[in-house]
């Protein structure tokens, strides 16, 4: 009896098995399906967060009567910065001139001449940089994405300017405005649509006069292409704050 | 069977985490919404005011310019709206009559347009008058026809219409400012209509006449004549007529404020030796209650909109400053800590604000207009940098503030755009802003 009930026991967890493999089998069967299906992932997406330094100066007196003033504007594309490049960091030491060795060669000392005359012209070059960077940026080469997403912000948000009277100050800073937009080979942007109101249409009004007033942003680098083809989520933030 | 399920349940396990894993992914390739796509933030946007066009007025030539001129000045003085230079309109939107193409006004950067054709009707005037706003189509936002005795009144009946299509509220164009005109030798009391119209010289006392407040009602002015030969409270008629004495106590009669019921008025009076903060009868004059007691000075109340509180000057802690107390009188508070000079303050007639515009004296000996939160203590500044600007009053709406400037004369402004307009030329002082005007059949 009870080998008949082992023989048993071991002819189901066979069976148990069997089911298992089966069900596994058929469960990486439709996954692949479903991924065959759907189009290769780009780009992972992200956000791209624009970074602002606050001004220099000397704060007012405590008990003084308070001076209207306006807030700075950035004239130059606003900055990105790659947290990782701090700008406070020291720069790289600059050697002191060494003593010349008179056991040097002749022609040594001429090639020496040489390199330190180029040295001196390398100088007086400007210092390097991107045309589309900012003055205060501080990474040599962003990411295609970050500098090409910079541009759209730039681009648009140069022709954005929200009523004062009908939107006030205390209202901006909890308004954002989500609108999708796509962006052509050429820089077109088309079939923009609002995908989250702040829920004032002034606010939302003043988005849509922007994009329209922006029509064209430079065109995408090839790289991102169908990146920008498939579409960007605008969020129009009254104030930056995070 | 129970060592079966055992064993089984392991795997039963590792089927649902497999599961749940990889369809995860597959059912946001599937949905492929908007909320995926890469977010690009646009933040700080410039402030402008809301650009208005206001082309050509058709209808009689005479009555057009008229129009067009009260129409321009009232939405001006608003302070929400940047009126376009119409000598940048082309010829073709100058010619569309009552309609509108948002297409064409877009390209002169309108985002709104108001027209009129304005005719004589029945010994008045009536204005047939369109509101459009650019991205709510070519259909107007108001279509109305308004009627009055003349140009200006018929127009500001469209200009209040047209604040409440963009504030929710209606505007209160028609209504008046009392102030204390400089007249040969002395000062008078006067109204003038809120756009600097017209205005009425009220008083004929031929000695100095000062601090004038409107009721809440319109019908009365209270404020301070030296006539008898001492500072006491006056009563004229906002419509004109003789004036009433209602109180004459030895020494300071100033600086009333009617309570929001109109019921009574709290002034400053110096009879017991002191200037202290008094709450009169405003029928008979008859006292209800002092309301401080303390050996500093106490003037200028200011009620606010629920009669609950009053605010007042003090100079308690040393310097002139803001407080608040109970309108029953009792501990105050104070509210205004920057500054060395802080006076005569007026409560926002808007319940929602709790807020106090004042004159402050910086640290430069410059006069300016400001505003305090008195929930939160903040101040902020209103005007700054042109001459010296004192004596603030709100428009019944709470929206604006008039003003008395070295620069001569008075001026309106928004505080929340400071966009601010001269609404008077001439010499006067401490401006007393009247309700806002009956609201008209129909509305």
């Amino acid at each position: 009896v009870a080998r008949q009930g082992n023989r048993r026991t071991s002819r189901r967890s066979f069976a148990g098995l069997i089911i298992t493999l089966a069900l596994h089998a058929g469960i990486l069967g439709a996954v692949k399906i479903a991924h065959s299906k759907g189009e290769v992932p780009l780009e992972v997406p992200r956000d791209f967060v624009v970074a602002k330094m606050v001004k220099l100066g000397k704060p007012r007196e405590k008990f003084w009567l308070p001076r209207i003033t306006e807030p700075p504007r950035p004239k130059a594309p606003p900055a990105t910065i790659k947290i990782s490049d701090d700008p406070n960091a020291a720069k790289a030491p600059v050697e002191a001139p060494r003593p010349e060795n008179p056991e040097i060669s002749k022609d040594l000392r001429r090639a020496l001449d040489r390199a330190r005359k180029l040295e001196a012209l390398a100088d007086t070059e400007p210092e390097e940089g991107q045309a589309t960077g900012s003055e205060h940026g501080t990474a040599t080469e962003a990411s295609a994405g970050d500098a090409y997403a910079t541009a759209i912000s730039d681009a648009i948000r140069k022709n954005w300017s929200a009523p004062s009277g009908l939107v006030t100050d205390a209202e901006l800073g909890r308004l954002t405005a989500t609108f999708r937009v796509r962006v052509g080979e050429d820089g077109a942007i088309s079939d923009s649509k609002l995908i989250k109101s702040s829920g004032n249409n002034y606010y939302d009004d003043s988005c849509t006069a922007a994009i329209e007033a922006t029509h064209k942003v430079p065109p995408p680098p090839a790289a991102i292409r169908r990146l920008a083809a498939r579409g960007y989520a605008l969020e129009f933030a009254g104030k930056d704050m995070k | 069977v129970r060592h079966d399920l055992q064993k089984a349940a392991p795997l039963f396990t590792s089927i649902i985490t497999l599961a749940s894993a990889l369809a995860a992914p597959a059912a946001a390739q599937q949905s492929g919404g908007d909320e995926d796509l890469p977010h690009i933030r646009i933040s700080d946007p410039g402030r402008d005011l809301f650009r208005m066009g206001l082309p050509k007025v058709e209808g009689d030539a005479d009555l057009a310019r008229e129009a067009l001129e009260t129409e321009n000045r009232d939405l001006d003085i608003m302070g929400i709206f940047r009126i376009l230079d119409p000598t940048s309109f082309p010829a073709q939107l100058q010619a569309e009559g009552l309609g509108f193409s948002s297409a064409l006004w877009s390209q002169v950067g309108a985002q709104g347009v108001a027209k009129l054709k304005v005719t004589r009707a029945g010994g008045g005037v009536q204005a047939e008058a369109r509101l459009y706003v650019s991205g709510r189509g070519d259909a107007p936002v108001i279509s109305r026809t308004y009627r009055a005795s003349d140009v200006r009144d018929t127009i500001h009946l469209f200009a209040n219409d047209i604040v409440e299509h963009f504030t929710g509220q209606r505007g209160v164009f028609g209504s008046r400012i009392a102030l204390a005109l400089t007249t040969r030798g002395n000062r008078e009391i006067a109204v003038i209509d809120m756009d600097g119209g017209r205005t009425n010289v009220l008083t004929k006392m031929g000695s100095d006449c000062l601090l004038p407040a409107f009721s809440p009602g319109g019908g009365e002015i209270a404020f301070t004549s030296y006539l008898r030969n001492n500072p006491d409270l006056w009563l004229v008629p906002a419509a004109g007529g003789r004036a009433r004495r209602i109180s004459r106590q030895p020494g300071l009669n100033t600086g009333a404020c009617w309570s929001p019921d109109g019921r009574s008025i709290a002034l400053t009076m110096s009879y017991e030796g002191n200037a202290e903060i008094y709450r009169i009868n405003a029928g008979d004059g008859g006292q209800q209650a002092k309301l401080t007691t303390h050996a500093a000075i106490d003037s200028s109340p200011s009620f606010s909109p629920d009669g609950s509180q009053i605010a007042f000057v003090s100079n308690r802690q040393g310097s002139p400053q803001i407080f608040v107390m109970p309108s029953s009188g009792g501990s105050a508070k104070r509210v205004t800590f920057q500054g060395k000079y802080n006076q005569t303050p007026r409560w926002n007639p808007r319940a929602d604000k709790a807020q106090i515009a004042f004159t402050g004296r910086d640290e430069r000996g410059v006069f300016d207009v400001f505003l305090v939160d008195v929930r939160t203590g903040k101040i902020d500044r209103v005007t700054q940098g042109k001459g010296s600007n004192q004596d603030p009053t709100w428009s019944p709406d709470g929206r604006l503030l008039a003003y008395t400037s070295t620069r001569g004369g008075l001026y309106v402004a928004n505080p929340e755009t400071r966009h601010e307009v001269e609404i008077w030329r001439g010499a006067g002082a401490s401006p007393s802003w009247g309700p806002a005007p009956a609201t008209p059949k129909g509305h």
